[in-house]
């Protein structure tokens, strides 16, 4: 779904991408658009959603927003690493997990070494998305 | 005791041999879920996770006196296993399934509405999360370890914005009698309105966490009920203030469409009827916990 915003968000649930653009906006960001990855996200499709979000070319940073229940956050964390690695990705990630499999998904993600910025719940995702923004010309 | 579902109510899975139903059902009984059965068309006579496996629902229902059934069956099929489940004596039933036929779901409400009172199935969802009684059991797909045992019931349209209501709470220290997904569908088995009416007469729930969002006529009926009959206090919020109309936002349910359906009329309707809203998603926990407060107080 396109917006007029900057920041590509990949969420699961209709529930939990409506919050988190309610979120941006509150932080003073705007969505550029949001994904919702439905339940029991393979990696693959994890990867499949960052191509396809970045095909909008006013994406300047990602808000990865995961509160898994159906799905499980070592996969997503998986998804996200392999999407940067394979994607050769240059542009701020922000990730926020919770729920099912949660330690074992942040394990991955610091292990990983990459440039993610963490973040543990709504608000701190959603602010941390706006703050990395890059400094374009308005 | 809850609502819904407690420590004793005899829970059967259909699609419990599935990848999904497999892995929610092994979560459902090691959190202390009745589970005692599930039903795979054809295989009829198996065990699977230490459970009998029925053909059908009814065969299920007279081996194990199952009351409430738990439906991962995919969309094109899950409107007959409800109906199946109703038919066989089933009291609650619980559907996780998303992408269920509108048309499929008017033919399961006419269906279910043939019963009398007595022997008539309640249906939660479809697309939804299900329906918890931390520590005591559950139904559904949600991480059992989010919730605290408390006594704050939580209703909401989606699934995941229920987890973060009982995540923010649990940081505040604020548990919950039950947490109920009514699903994110337009045509649903249970609305706000019939979940409060429960909790409202349940002695274990003091309060209740509304979780709505854009699209559809079902909080501002809940809204109208709550100002004439709930005694307790009820908190909300409403999804998609920065939505645009006229745009299905993830949830079939979820646009803009008629006049009263936007999060901002909403937040005024609800509002109007003594309800706190919580401004924000990210409040929801704090919300709570204010109105708890100052009724304590009171």
């Amino acid at each position: 779904m396109g917006l007029d915003g900057d920041i590509g968000c990949i969420i699961n649930g209709a529930g939990l991408a409506m919050a988190s653009m309610d979120m941006i906006k509150l932080a003073g960001g705007e969505p550029a658009n949001f994904l919702d990855i439905g339940g029991g996200a393979s990696p693959e499709r994890v990867v499949r959603a960052f191509r396809t979000v970045l095909t909008d070319s006013k994406v300047s940073v990602v808000l990865v927003n995961i509160f898994a229940g159906i799905n499980r956050c070592d996969w997503v964390a998986e998804g996200v690493v392999a999407a940067y690695r394979e994607l050769g990705l240059k542009l701020p990630v922000v990730v926020r997990l919770a729920g099912t499999n949660v330690a074992e998904g942040q394990a991955i993600i610091r292990a990983s070494g990459l440039p993610l910025i963490s973040a543990d719940t709504l608000s701190e995702a959603a602010a941390a998305a706006v703050a990395a923004r890059p400094a374009l010309a308005a | 005791m809850a609502i819904l579902i407690n420590e004793t109510t005899k829970v059967i899975v259909q699609g419990m041999s599935g990848r999904i139903g497999a892995f929610h059902a092994a979560d459902m009984i090691r959190h202390g879920t009745n589970v005692v059965g599930g039903v795979t068309p054809g295989k009829g006579g198996e065990t699977f996770l230490d459970r009998p496996l029925f053909n059908t629902v009814r065969e299920a229902v007279i081996a194990t006196g199952a009351e409430a059934s738990l439906v991962f069956v995919p969309p094109a099929f899950a409107a007959d296993a409800i109906m199946e489940a109703a038919d066989a004596g089933i009291r609650t039933a619980v559907c996780v399934t998303d992408g269920i036929p509108s048309q499929d779901m008017m033919k399961v409400k006419r269906f279910l509405r043939r019963y009398p009172e007595a022997r008539k199935m309640r249906l939660i969802g479809p697309n939804c999360a299900g329906v918890i009684s931390p520590a005591k059991g559950f139904m559904g797909i949600m991480p059992p370890h989010i919730y605290m045992p408390g006594r704050v019931g939580i209703v909401g349209r989606s699934g995941t914005l229920g987890y973060e209501a009982a995540s923010q709470m649990k940081a505040l220290g604020i548990g919950v009698s039950t947490s109920v997904g009514i699903g994110g569908d337009p045509i649903n088995g249970s609305s706000f309105r019939d979940i409060l009416e429960l909790f409202q007469q349940d002695p274990e729930t003091d309060a209740v966490m509304l979780i709505g969002e854009i699209g559809g006529p079902q909080e501002a009926e809940a809204a109208a009920w709550v100002a004439r009959n709930m005694t307790k206090p009820v908190v909300a919020y409403i999804a998609g203030l920065s939505a645009p109309k006229g745009r299905k936002m993830g949830h079939a349910g979820a646009i803009i469409s008629a006049f009263g359906e936007s999060a901002q009329e909403k937040v005024e309707i609800l509002s109007a009827a003594g309800i706190t809203v919580a401004p924000n998603p990210s409040a929801m926990g704090e919300t709570m916990a204010g109105v708890l407060a100052r009724r304590a107080a009171a």
